[in-house]
């Protein structure tokens, strides 16, 4: 066989590889090829002309499309694990610190999204934010604001965004805890500032009555429901900043200390947070002074809030957490 | 409406073949002319297809008329001509067998390469594209299309001695 009988032959090849070589650069995709094989045959004009123009290269959109989905799926998917790898493992199995989250949960479930990426809101927030801001008229100053559209309702609303910013506000003391719930369950962003009143917390002689303040605040404080349920005396020890420090000192990761702490004082202050879960543990009585905890920021801060305008102080105790 | 959905096709087959922007044009309006006569009684399944091959048809026959002009009177691509011409006639069906089978073993061997590789194949030995622009078309360098389609001429020759057809 020679050259010519080779070309010959090679015009024989199948009728969609020779298209699909020459449409590869030009659209880069076998739906062309489809198209061109399914084409109907052309009728012939009544002017009987045949029209000769150049055709335009088709850009591959779909392509750009697919690989800009597949970076947005990986993108969230990523995000998703990295929630879940962090939750796994900062919670160990079997850890005392699961029945602390557990209640966590529970006590904050009315404040969190559902599964189905809405949120009610009843007006249940609505009395108790009142109630609170009554109540603490009593003790010291306070201004609270809620900036929530079912806030101000009477009804019970489903925000079908999930999306809802709650603000209360203390002029001597703040915290803040922002964070995007899991993909998969729900698509809120949820944003609090939350007041604390430590005073109004151990002037409550009744468990039922700081359960109550814990849920408003989205937690509990464990140590105080402890004491007036007589589990533990007022008068017991507390952590120090210097054991904490210690702790860190001697190279123990996030998990290693808030298992010994856990273990130590099984009570810490105040267990809870929307977005971010905050363990507290008070340096005394007053709660200005207190050693914080952030589960999904794996960070250990002293926090000391000025009472006469000096301004706070924040020391994060391990530089290994998260930002 | 052919013209405006394959002329870019078909016009590419022929420049690669002929080499020049004018006589591609004038090769695919020939072509265009003899499609345009042949359909409907010729019903082509692919019609793309159809188009380019009947485009390469009418390139080659004018690549080889235009060397048989420049050479003197084509002596000797005439002789080569009349040889080939001989060849129909000395096929017998076993031969017209080999050539099927031949044929479908080239195809299953290109099936079986990468798309890419398979692409350069065909735009260098079916439609005789240069160097030069597959390397600009496929992204590579001219030395790279080269040694590709190095390789895959001797993976193929391996392939048709294996099933016996060399």
């Amino acid at each position: 066989m020679n050259v010519t009988e080779l070309s010959e032959l090679l015009n024989d090849l199948p009728d969609q590889m020779i298209v699909s070589a020459y449409r590869h650069s030009r659209s880069g995709g076998d739906a062309d090829i489809a198209d061109a094989a399914s084409a109907p045959v052309p009728a012939k004009s009544s002017s009987g002309q045949i029209a000769v123009s150049h055709r335009t290269s088709a850009v591959p959109r779909w392509t750009v499309a697919a690989v800009l989905a597949a970076c947005l799926l990986f993108a969230i998917g990523f995000g998703a694990v990295l929630l879940h790898g962090n939750d796994d493992a900062l919670i160990p199995q079997n850890s005392p610190v699961d029945s602390m989250l557990e209640e966590v949960t529970a006590a904050t479930a009315s404040a969190q999204t559902t599964a189905a990426g809405t949120e009610n809101v009843t007006t249940q927030r609505t009395a108790q934010t009142d109630t609170a801001t009554a109540n603490a008229g009593t003790t010291q100053p306070v201004t609270a604001a809620v900036t929530s559209e079912a806030a101000l309702s009477n009804e019970t609303d489903v925000i079908e965004s999930a999306e809802e910013t709650v603000t209360v506000a203390l002029p001597e003391a703040t915290e803040t805890a922002s964070t995007v719930t899991e993909p998969e369950t729900t698509t809120a962003v949820t944003s609090t500032t939350a007041q604390r009143e430590p005073h109004k917390i151990m002037q409550m002689t009744s468990a039922e009555e700081v359960e109550r303040e814990g849920s408003r605040m989205v937690g509990e404080y464990a140590r105080r429901i402890a004491e007036l349920n007589g589990k533990i005396d007022e008068d017991a020890p507390r952590i120090t900043t210097a054991e904490v420090v210690q702790m860190v000192e001697d190279g123990m990761d996030f998990r290693a200390v808030l298992e010994r702490l856990y273990a130590l004082y099984p009570y810490p202050d105040y267990i809870g947070g929307s977005g971010l879960t905050n363990i507290e543990y008070w340096l005394d009585r007053s709660g200005t002074d207190f050693i914080l905890l952030t589960i999904e920021q794996e960070t250990v801060v002293h926090i000391v809030y000025s009472t006469d305008g000096t301004g706070n102080v924040f020391d994060i105790l391990n530089k290994g957490g998260k930002p | 409406m052919i013209a405006e959905q394959y002329g870019a096709l078909c016009r590419t087959v022929a420049r690669d073949i002929l080499g020049s922007e004018q006589d591609a044009e004038e090769c695919l309006n020939d072509a265009l002319l003899q499609i345009w006569n042949a359909i409907p009684p010729a019903q082509p399944e692919n019609l793309c297809a159809y188009l380019m091959k009947t485009v390469r048809n009418h390139a080659l026959n004018r690549y080889k008329a235009g060397h048989r002009a420049k050479r003197g009177g084509g002596q000797q691509a005439a002789a080569l001509e009349e040889l080939s011409e001989l060849l129909p006639s000395s096929e017998n069906v076993l031969s017209e067998l080999e050539r099927r089978e031949l044929l479908a073993a080239i195809s299953r061997f290109l099936q079986s390469l990468p798309a890419k590789k398979r692409n350069l194949f065909v735009r260098r030995y079916w439609g005789f594209t240069s160097f030069s622009d597959l390397a600009a078309e496929f992204g590579m360098r001219e030395n790279n299309v080269q040694v590709t389609l190095s390789h895959i001429r001797k993976k193929l020759l391996a392939y048709l001695r294996k099933e016996g057809l060399l």
